[in-house]
């Protein structure tokens, strides 16, 4: 009952934001972070991480009025943005190469100093660079958001069963790139 | 969760992400958001409405990404130019919300005197296996001020299958140059547009435009494909015209035959003021196939 009346309160929560500003301020904060991490753990960089968080909420503001649905949809429509705000920055700004070049870079020059978190952080950024875009994205919200496959198809309007092979092949790929460097995915 | 997955998280688990959100850029955005959100009007939503139901469909963003091309190729042909472009957004408005605004960018460079006709490009056709010559002709007017012609010609229409408005004819050689004839002699007929496109065989489909006096414009597509007798053309043909959207696919005729198409206005389509100015529309569309230069 609890839940069903949380739910009900932010989906009223949607319609005010649409006209009152504090209610838009409370819907705005009580998403800013999940977005903000989503970004972060997409591009990981925070710098561009901010700025991608910032086109995100801006095209809310544009198009809440448009929007129709419940908080979980909610919650899902402001992936999809975040989605298609994370690929376009990347696209736009050739951000990729850069960031592997980077990438690359720091490899050489901080593994040593900076321990094996670090050393996995810079293989895991090459290795999801390496792969298209979607795959990058299920990748994210599976593993890093935590989203389940049926609610990754809704954020990406598939079929869970076309997440769930598309994740497959993302990991095996995921898998032959990390092997090269990495003694834990050795079989 | 299979191996891989368990692998994988098991790897992700002690990467330390510096992903703390930052008090001051959330503080700074709320600011900005909140003063986009108290400036901004309240924006119509049909646009949006529209842009979603194509979105939503795979085979509608399919058809959408085709009606943009051939706009594009349309406008290239008939060396229209911007002034075609402008014409093609009421065809097109439905399928293609937000090229209204690249429309209306378009219009706001288009101060006057008007810009020259942009002239046709030159196409290398000489790699082309096959091409195809169509010679259209637009005319505008009343179908009963050609009832009796058809009838002295012999001509019969077939009626389309979506649309009893709609309806087309295969003319010979000699009955096409007689309608040609016809329309441009005639007092009540309106000669639109008399575009030639030379197109690869089977490969594409173009769309144009045309000032149908007053009431927009008129999108069209066609394509024809050249049989293995090569005596014979398999011709598609689509037509919206901001109000009727038809589409006529696999015509066969012969090489040198002719395809008149006949769209009839009905009195529902009929002005506020209680005349009926929306005339009907003919295309007549001639084909040639050409031997590679």
């Amino acid at each position: 009952m609890d839940n069903d009346n949380k739910a009900a309160g932010q989906s009223n929560l949607i319609i005010e934001a649409c006209s009152n500003p504090s209610a838009f301020v409370r819907l705005y904060r009580s998403h800013y972070d999940a977005v903000f991490r989503y970004c972060v753990h997409r591009l990981f960089e925070r710098t561009a991480a901010e700025d991608v968080t910032s086109e995100v909420f801006l095209k809310v503001v544009e198009n809440i009025h448009c929007f129709r649905g419940n908080e979980h949809q909610f919650r899902n429509w402001l992936y999809r943005i975040a989605t298609n705000a994370v690929n376009n920055y990347l696209r736009k700004t050739a951000r990729r190469n850069r960031l592997l070049k980077v990438a690359r870079e720091q490899a050489n020059s901080q593994v040593a100093d900076c321990g094996e978190s670090a050393e996995k952080m810079i293989l895991l950024k090459e290795a999801v660079f390496a792969l298209r875009p979607r795959y990058q994205t299920i990748i994210t919200l599976r593993f890093f958001e935590n989203l389940k496959l049926t609610e990754i198809a809704e954020v990406l309007g598939s079929s869970p069963g076309t997440v769930r092979s598309q994740l497959a092949r993302a990991l095996a790929k995921l898998r032959k790139i990390l092997a090269t460097d990495f003694t834990d995915f050795t079989d | 969760m299979n191996d891989n997955e368990r692998q994988f998280e098991d790897f992700v688990s002690n990467i330390k992400f510096d992903d703390t959100p930052n008090p001051s850029h959330r503080d700074r955005l709320e600011q900005d958001l909140l003063d986009v959100l108290t400036k901004q009007p309240r924006r119509k939503e049909t646009p949006l409405k529209i842009w979603r139901i194509i979105m939503k469909s795979k085979m509608r963003k399919l058809v959408a990404a085709v009606v943009v091309i051939a706009a594009l190729i349309g406008v290239y042909q008939f060396g229209g130019g911007r002034a075609a472009f402008a014409q093609t957004t009421k065809a097109v408005r439905i399928t293609l919300a937000r090229l209204k605004e690249f429309v209306m960018e378009i219009r706001t460079h288009e101060a006057a005197p008007p810009p020259p006709l942009r002239p046709v490009p030159q196409i290398d056709t000489s790699k082309w296996s096959d091409i195809i010559q169509y010679d259209l002709f637009l005319v505008q007017g009343k179908q009963a001020n050609l009832q009796n012609f058809f009838e002295k010609q012999d001509i019969e229409f077939t009626p389309t299958t979506n649309n009893p408005n709609v309806c087309y004819a295969i003319l010979e050689p000699d009955k096409a140059d007689r309608f040609t004839e016809f329309s441009q002699s005639s007092d009540e007929l309106k000669v639109l547009a008399t575009p030639r496109l030379i197109l690869k065989d089977g490969k594409d489909a173009i769309l144009g435009s045309a000032d149908l006096a007053g009431s927009g414009g008129l999108a069209f597509a066609v394509a024809g494909t050249l049989l293995d007798d090569n005596k014979h053309i398999d011709l598609s043909f689509s037509f919206y015209d901001g109000e009727t959207g038809i589409e006529i696919p696999s015509i066969r005729i012969k090489t040198d035959e002719a395809v008149l198409i006949r769209e009839v206005k009905t009195a529902t389509e009929a002005k506020g003021d209680g005349s009926n100015k929306e005339n009907d529309i003919f295309i007549l569309i001639r084909l040639k196939v050409l031997s590679p230069t």
